[in-house]
C-alpha cells in the first residue's frame, strides 16, 4: 500500500461511524454542492473541508504532489490567454479569467480527487450486480487517484503498465476486504450536518447570484 | 476459442479498464479548451484497448461502467451532458466493435478509433442540432470533427504500441 493508503491502526471517525453505502450516499449527495455553482471562494472552501474528511476517514494527504498538479493546471489554463492582461511573465501573459478559470478547475479537480478518496471504500457494494461491477470499478479509481505517481513523458507506457499490474494485485487483496462498521447515530448526525452545511451554503450562493 | 478464465477474473479487468476511463475523464477535465465543449477523447482508451482483450458485451460494460461512472463522479446523472455522453459512446462503442469484427486485425486501432470517434461525434452534433444549438451546430461541425479525428488517432497509435509492449495485456491474453 503507497502513502495514499489508510492508515494502520486508525480506521478513522468516518469509518468507524458510517457504513460504507452510506458513506458513498453522503459522497454522492454532496456532489452537487459542489460541482453546479460557480463561486471559487465556496469551491475553495468546500475543497479545504474535504481535505478535513479525507484526514477524518484516515487517509494521508500528500501536499508536493497536490501542490505540483494545482501549478500544472493553473498553468496548462494560462496557456490559452482569454480576458485583461494582469501582467506578463517573459512571453507568457497571464490573464485574469484564464487565471480564475485555471484556479476553478484545479480546485475542482482536487475537490473530487479529495471526495472520491473518503466516499469510496473498499468494502463498498452496490446493489445488482452492475452496480457491484461499478463499485469495484470506482474502489480501482480511488486507488489511482491516491496513488499521486509521478509519469514520466518517456516512459507512459512502462508506467501505465506498471500500474495496471500493481492494481490488479491490490484488487484481489482487497476483494476479501471485511466491512469496516455499521452506520452509528453520531455517523447519521455528522453526516447530515455535513449535507446542511454544504447545501445551505450552496443555496446561499446561488441565491446572492453567484451560481 | 471460448474463455477458460472465471467470470470474475474477466469482470475484475472490465472494473479495471472502467476506473482507468474515469481516470481519463478526470484528465481531459483539466485540460485548457479554446471552445469549452471540444473534447479530446482521452477516456476511450481503455475502451480500444479493451477490444483485443474482452468478447463483445464485456466491451460494452467497459463503456456503460465509463457513463455511468462520469456521471456519478461529476453529478451530471440527471442533465444533457449525461445524455450526450450515453449516445456518444454508445455509438463510438458499438462501431468499433463491429469494425474490430468484421475486419478483425486488418483494420488498426487508429483506424478503428477514428471512426470510433467520427460516429461518436457525429450522433453528439445531431443531438446538439436538435436539443440546444439547432442550425448553428454545423457550425462547429468542422472543428469537433476535425479535432476529434486527429486524437483518436493519436489515441489509436498509443492503444496499438500498449498492446504490444504491455506486460498485463499480454497476460490477461494468455489468461484469456
Amino acid at each position: 500500500m503507497n502513502g495514499g493508503g489508510r492508515r494502520k491502526g486508525f480506521p478513522g471517525f468516518l469509518d468507524g461511524n458510517l457504513g460504507s453505502g452510506h458513506l458513498f450516499l453522503l459522497g454522492v449527495l454532496l456532489m452537487p454542492s459542489f460541482l453546479f455553482h460557480q463561486s471559487l471562494g465556496l469551491r475553495l472552501a468546500q475543497t479545504g473541508l474535504f481535505a478535513v474528511l479525507c484526514l477524518l476517514s484516515g487517509r494521508r494527504i500528500r501536499p508536493l504532489p497536490t501542490i505540483l498538479t494545482v501549478a500544472a493546471i493553473i498553468v496548462c489554463n494560462l496557456l490559452v490567454p482569454t480576458g485583461r492582461i494582469l501582467f506578463s511573465i517573459g512571453p507568457l501573459s497571464v490573464t485574469e479569467e484564464a487565471l480564475l478559470s485555471g484556479v476553478r478547475k484545479a480546485a475542482t479537480f482536487e475537490g473530487l480527487i479529495l471526495l472520491s478518496r473518503f466516499y469510496v471504500r473498499p468494502d463498498l457494494r452496490i446493489p445488482g450486480s452492475f452496480g457491484g461491477l461499478l463499485s469495484r470499478s470506482l474502489f480501482y479509481f480511488e486507488r489511482i487517484m491516491s496513488r499521486g505517481r509521478r509519469w514520466n513523458r518517456k516512459r507512459l507506457l512502462v508506467d501505465l503498465d506498471a500500474m495496471l499490474l500493481e492494481l490488479q494485485a491490490e484488487g484481489e487483496v482487497a476483494e476479501r476486504a471485511p466491512r469496516v462498521a455499521r452506520t452509528s447515530l453520531r455517523g447519521v448526525l455528522f453526516g447530515c450536518a455535513l449535507l446542511g452545511v454544504n447545501w445551505a451554503a450552496f443555496l446561499a450562493v446561488l441565491a446572492a447570484g453567484k451560481g | 476459442m471460448k474463455s477458460t478464465t472465471p467470470l470474475s477474473r474477466r469482470l475484475d479487468r472490465v472494473a479495471l479498464l472502467g476506473a482507468c476511463c474515469l481516470f481519463l475523464s478526470s484528465i481531459e477535465y483539466i485540460l485548457p479548451k479554446p471552445i469549452p465543449f471540444l473534447r479530446i477523447g482521452i477516456a476511450n482508451l481503455p475502451i480500444l484497448i479493451a477490444l483485443d482483450l474482452l468478447s463483445p458485451p464485456l466491451v460494452l460494460l467497459v463503456v456503460a461502467l465509463k457513463v455511468a461512472g462520469q456521471a456519478l463522479l461529476s453529478g451530471t446523472l440527471f442533465s444533457y451532458v449525461f445524455l450526450f455522453s450515453l449516445v456518444g459512446s454508445a455509438a463510438s462503442g458499438l462501431s468499433m466493435i463491429l469494425l474490430r469484427t468484421l475486419f478483425a486485425k486488418r483494420m488498426s486501432l487508429v483506424g478503428i478509433g477514428v471512426l470510433g470517434a467520427f460516429a461518436s461525434n457525429s450522433v453528439q452534433l445531431i443531438l446538439a442540432r436538435f436539443l440546444i444549438f439547432g442550425e448553428g451546430a454545423w457550425l462547429i461541425a468542422p472543428p469537433f470533427l476535425a479535432l476529434g479525428t486527429v486524437s483518436a488517432a493519436v489515441l489509436g497509435f498509443f492503444a496499438e504500441r500498449f498492446s504490444e509492449t504491455s506486460r498485463w495485456v499480454r497476460a490477461a491474453r494468455e489468461e484469456g
